[in-house]
């Protein structure tokens, strides 16, 4: 240990003392900025596009249930499109009729009846409906013939000439076995004929599908069955 | 510790810490990478660095920075020396100044560092006890027989001429 009087002899030693002399040369590069961060920086940037985008596709996935709504509309409510249903001659149950192929007479036929186009079914019923044939060609011929005849009053045209415009009339439909799958393939384009029609549809509509759990069971639930729509209905 | 402090204290106290790692280096391009390393540590470190500590933090940096480097570069240093013995010639000072100069190269880097903090900067024995991690004791036997060392060097006559 050093004590208080071998302090004072230290001073009397070598010491040194700085040379003012040496300095850092280049001191400019030891300065720092501290980084400012922008507003608009690029993760914002895309996080708001994204945000953007889902909101978008949000939006028309909504817009693309609007067919539904509308043809449910007509079921619940027939005096909005009352027009639409007194111009058909003749409804069929579990047929699928729109405004044009009424003018033209097209009709996708399976079972004839004088009731409410729209009925409650369950979903048992309703399959066992997708199961069945469709008859052959000249069946239905015969099925839209005794139709025009049942429903048009009196004409002065001949049975020559019905004939042959119920032929024209089926001529444009083709009337074949199909699978569910099939027919809903041709459901599908006549629903959304009132709507517009939009790019990337079939995608958005898998996707709707998909998030929205459409391919589900509804159970015992009694449903309305419009084109390739399934309405539940409570009692 | 703010960007304005860092840049003040960039002002104030980056001659003396190379100044002083330069004294002990003898290296000029090594003593500027450690005093860039020193400051780039602190300016990583800003948050936790108080203003009024700066100064000691940063001597405390590049005192343990040249350390490593002394230890990493023993060969390098061994080379340099013999280079010495084999006649190169060594820069020459006027007078005493030479003198105390070798007679700092006597010592060991731990010695070497405590004379030129209590002399070049005039830290206190409890300040340079922080840099250099030994209490104010050990400081003061260490720092006097440098002090001897550098006495007996100077006053044989052999080593002034």
């Amino acid at each position: 240990m050093i004590d208080n009087n071998n302090e004072d002899k230290l001073d009397q030693l070598p010491s040194f003392k700085p040379d003012l002399n040496i300095v850092y040369p280049n001191k400019k590069e030891l300065y720092r900025r501290e980084a400012v961060r922008p507003f608009f920086s690029i993760n914002r940037l895309v996080a708001a596009a994204a945000l953007m985008l889902t909101a978008g596709i949000i939006w028309w996935l909504s817009a693309e249930q609007d067919p539904q709504k509308q043809v449910a509309a007509v079921g619940s409510n027939p005096t909005n499109h009352a027009d639409e249903i007194n111009t058909i001659p003749k409804i069929q149950q579990d047929t699928v009729v729109l405004k044009s192929s009424v003018a033209k007479k097209n009709a996708l036929t399976r079972k004839v009846t004088q009731e409410n186009p729209i009925v409650v079914a369950n979903p048992e019923s309703l399959a066992s409906n997708n199961t069945q044939e469709i008859p052959p060609y000249q069946e239905v011929v015969q099925q839209e013939i005794v139709g025009i005849q049942a429903e048009q009053p009196k004409s002065n045209f001949s049975e020559e000439a019905l004939q042959a415009a119920a032929e024209a009339v089926v001529k444009d439909v083709a009337v074949k076995p199909r699978s569910l799958e099939e027919k809903s393939e041709n459901y599908i384009p006549l629903a959304n004929e009132r709507g517009r029609k939009k790019p990337f549809r079939g995608l958005i509509r898998a996707l709707s599908r998909t998030i929205l759990g459409e391919g589900e069971s509804l159970g015992d639930e009694n449903i309305i069955r419009v084109a390739n729509f399934k309405i539940p209905v409570s009692n | 510790m703010t960007e304005r402090e860092y840049n003040a204290c960039v002002d104030a106290h980056a001659d003396g810490v190379y100044r002083f790692i330069l004294k002990s280096l003898r290296h000029a391009e090594d003593s500027r990478d450690i005093v860039q390393s020193a400051f780039e540590k602190m300016w990583k470190n800003r948050n936790a660095v108080i203003n009024e500590t700066a100064k000691s933090y940063l001597f405390t940096v590049a005192y343990h920075q040249m350390i490593d480097h002394i230890r990493k570069n023993k060969k390098i240093q061994l080379k340099d020396e013999f280079a010495e013995d084999a006649g190169i010639e060594a820069p020459i000072y006027p007078g005493a100044k030479r003198d105390l100069d070798l007679a700092l190269q006597q010592l060991t880097p731990l010695q070497k560092s405590l004379v030129l903090l209590k002399d070049y900067e005039g830290y206190t024995y409890e300040e340079i006890g922080k840099i250099t991690e030994l209490n104010a004791s050990q400081v003061k036997v260490y720092l006097h027989r440098a002090r001897l060392i550098l006495r007996a060097f100077v006053g044989n006559p052999h080593n002034i001429i």
